[in-house]
């Protein structure tokens, strides 16, 4: 008898077993495109004997629901996900830049810098016109207005670095608070025992999201203690957070990130806060400090021509534009003379005291091409600013495309670990299909059996 | 490799994404005709299109200042030529009146006729500048006052324009040197009518050579210019050249080759084409399609 009860146990055990792996390959497919989710698989073993019998075991015995995830691959992903949203963001701003500076598409500063040059050999030829003096004019406010506008558009590219930079702040302490919570769930539920694989699919998509805007770094302790520090600052640990902040107390007025009462600015290595670091303390500013130094040495080149060159009137000592004392926002600060922008008879076409000859408007305009400036002539200088420019675009789109075919790479590498297959989990249920069938099948031949013996007894 | 729906769904659409991409970049290529869109595609040869381009700019601002005085000179040949013609029939008129029997008073008259015509021709104007003025285009040089005494009140600068970074191109001559250099054909003009008056053949003859000289004064000064036009001439050609040179860098430099451009396009299309098609039959493949 007692035979025929452990075939009845085994084969409920053995339904039991299958529904449970039907319910985890219905979860999987429920879950294919759920971002961080990993395959489960249900582990299952012999039971073991129950009786005294011959060992024959009693069926199966499902023991636990595990995830499949390669966690060195799930770090690497999460540190390529951190460095090519860096990258991409870090690209889109510098095409941005480069636009400012685009002679191939005449958006770049070539045209109003040889016309202002240009202008000075026109009055050459007419030096008592006032029509080309008035050109003089309106080239030179051109080029001057061409500094301003980019000096101005690149100190606002800093400003709304920083600016979004802060706005993230909010949305980086929110995740880690999530993401501290989670931690804490899970290393409850897992010292109770229980698989807490759903919260970790939930924490892994949490964490990725947060390694978009900050790059950190994970650590999980046997004990399931689990930290993320950025730098070696610790950001996330005992299910607590240490919130971002920002102060301004750095140069030149911008933020600087803080974790607790650690500067971590220099620490982010990768995630959108470090693209914006980078674009308003890196790139920026050596592009504004190449067009200060151009401004700025235009400026004093033709001033120091103009000023003790002779005018209409016979009169001499008067700048061409405001003097600069340095470069330092010289693009910003370019201006003509007020004195020249009002009286086009006061721009110094003259070398001689008379006033009349055209040698000095013909030594301004030899400034195209006159090795004096620091890059060579003043265009060499130019291009020199626009080979930067293009060159750092150039650098950060190989980066890109660097990191995103590894992003790529790692993302299959990981589907294809952890990654749902529909195919796969069909052929699951097929198969968990048949084991409950047979099981079925079995407790009715068991059934039978128990007829066969009851019906003996009734007789 | 265990391969999920997910995988071939990303590379499919990853290689679609970047074959579009590249369609694009092509097909902008082929739309504004160059083969270089920003300084980032090649920031090396973007720097060489920014010199190229400059020294352009430059070379046709050389060539404006060339054909500006070009035209000046030309302008002024023909006046010295005028100026040239009057001075020889002041020469023919005192070489009249010296040979011939007539009252050598009566040639004066043509004489002052000329001399003022003279300050006329000596004022010429191009575009509303005095030529023989020197660097002074705005003063008529030649002054005449009440008493009929002519003054230069130009000044004796050489203008000058650039026509090359290390060359210049005189464009005038001062009215200083016009009939050469400390000669006054005014003041000798002057004599040489109050000489015809009081008929004395020997004066006349006297005030003559002034009168030459002021006309060699003048072919030379005309010499000068027809070199001055020379130079000019060989400069702008040898201009053009240049700039047909230049222009030819930058073409090579700047232009999309339209054969290999429309190539490569054609090749991004037909691998869109079978990614698409390959695409669209991988999502169909399902085993839930054979069951049952």
């Amino acid at each position: 008898m007692s035979g025929v009860a452990s075939i009845m146990n085994s084969a409920l055990r053995s339904m039991e077993t299958a529904t449970q792996a039907l319910a985890v390959a219905s979860n999987n497919i429920a879950n294919e495109g759920t971002p961080g989710y990993a395959r489960q698989r249900l582990i299952v073993q012999p039971a073991p004997n129950e009786g005294d019998m011959m060992l024959t075991g009693s069926g199966v015995e499902a023991v636990r629901i595990e995830a499949i995830r390669d966690l060195l691959l799930e770090n690497r992903l999460r540190d390529e996900i951190s460095s090519e949203t860096s990258s991409d963001l870090l690209h889109s701003k510098l095409r941005d830049v480069e636009i400012l500076f685009n002679d191939i598409a005449e958006t770049g500063m070539l045209g109003v810098i040889t016309e202002f040059f240009n202008s000075f050999h026109d009055l050459a030829l007419d030096p008592a016109s006032i029509n080309a003096r008035e050109q003089v004019q309106t080239a030179a406010e051109n080029l001057a207005q061409s500094f301003q506008t980019r000096g101005d558009q690149l100190r606002q590219m800093q400003t709304v670095a920083d600016k979004d930079l802060v706005s993230y702040l909010e949305n980086i302490n929110s995740l880690a608070k999530r993401i501290a919570g989670l931690a804490k769930d899970i290393q409850v539920q897992e010292v109770g025992g229980q698989n807490a694989n759903s919260l970790r699919n939930q924490r892994t998509a949490l964490v990725n999201e947060l390694s978009q805007y900050i790059g950190v770094n994970e650590l999980e302790g046997a004990d399931g203690n689990y930290r993320l520090s950025i730098g070696s600052t610790l950001f996330v640990f005992d299910g607590q957070t240490v919130p971002l902040t920002w102060d301004t107390s750095a140069t030149g007025g911008f933020v600087s990130v803080k974790l607790g009462s650690v500067d971590v600015s220099s620490t982010v290595t990768s995630g959108r806060v470090f693209a914006q670091q980078q674009i308003r303390d890196k790139f920026v500013p050596d592009y504004i400090s190449k067009l200060d130094q151009l401004a700025y040495e235009i400026t004093t080149e033709v001033n120091a021509i103009h000023s003790v060159s002779y005018d209409r009137s016979g009169n001499t000592g008067v700048n061409f534009f405001d003097p600069l004392a340095s470069a330092s926002s010289a693009a910003r600060l370019i201006k003509l003379n007020s004195a020249i922008s009002t009286d086009p008879t006061k721009i110094a076409a003259a070398k001689l005291v008379a006033g009349t000859d055209n040698q000095a408007a013909t030594d301004i305009g030899n400034l195209t091409h006159k090795q004096v400036f620091t890059g060579g002539s003043v265009i060499d200088q130019y291009r020199s600013l626009v080979f930067t420019i293009g060159n750092d675009t150039t650098n950060v789109g190989g980066e890109l495309d660097h990191h995103a075919a590894l992003l790529h790479q790692l993302r299959n590498r990981r589907d294809s670990i952890s990654g749902v297959s529909a195919d796969e989990e069909t052929m699951d249920i097929l198969r968990f299909q048949r084991a409950y069938q047979a099981s079925a099948s079995l407790i009715r031949i068991v059934d039978e059996l128990l007829q066969t013996i009851l019906s003996m007894v009734v007789r | 490799m265990r391969v999920t729906e997910s995988m071939a769904m990303r590379d499919f659409l990853r290689s679609v994404a970047g074959t579009q991409e590249k369609m694009l970049e092509a097909q902008n290529k082929v739309s504004t005709g160059r083969g270089i869109l920003r300084p980032s595609d090649n920031p090396r040869e973007v720097s060489d299109i920014i010199r190229l381009n400059a020294d352009k700019i430059e070379v046709s601002q050389y060539a404006r200042n060339v054909e500006f005085g070009r035209s000046r000179l030309e302008f002024t040949d023909t006046a010295l030529a005028s100026l040239q013609g009057m001075v020889e029939r002041v020469r023919f008129l005192a070489l009249s009146a010296i040979g011939s029997s007539i009252d050598s008073d009566s040639f004066s008259v043509e004489v002052e006729g000329l001399r003022d015509q003279i300050v006329g021709s000596a004022n010429a104007a191009f575009q509303g500048r005095f030529i023989f003025g020197g660097s002074d285009g705005e003063t008529p040089p030649f002054q005449k006052d009440a008493a009929g005494v002519v003054t230069y009140k130009g000044n004796s600068d050489v203008v000058k324009v650039q026509t090359g970074r290390a060359s210049t191109l005189q464009t005038q001559i001062p009215g200083s040197e016009l009939f050469g250099t400390g000669n006054d054909v005014f003041k000798s003009m002057t004599d040489l009518i109050a000489a015809m008056k009081s008929g004395v053949k020997s004066d006349i003859d006297a005030k003559l050579k002034p009168i030459v000289s002021a006309w060699e004064g003048l072919s030379l000064s005309r010499s000068r210019v027809g070199s001055l036009i020379n130079v000019a001439d060989s400069a702008s050609q040898e201009m053009t050249a240049l700039s047909l040179a230049r222009e030819k860098n930058l073409v090579d430099l700047e232009s999309a080759d339209l054969t290999e451009t429309l190539s490569e396009f054609q090749s991004y299309q037909s691998a869109l084409q079978s990614t698409l098609a390959v695409g669209a039959r991988i999502s169909q493949l399902s085993l839930l399609d054979y069951l049952r």
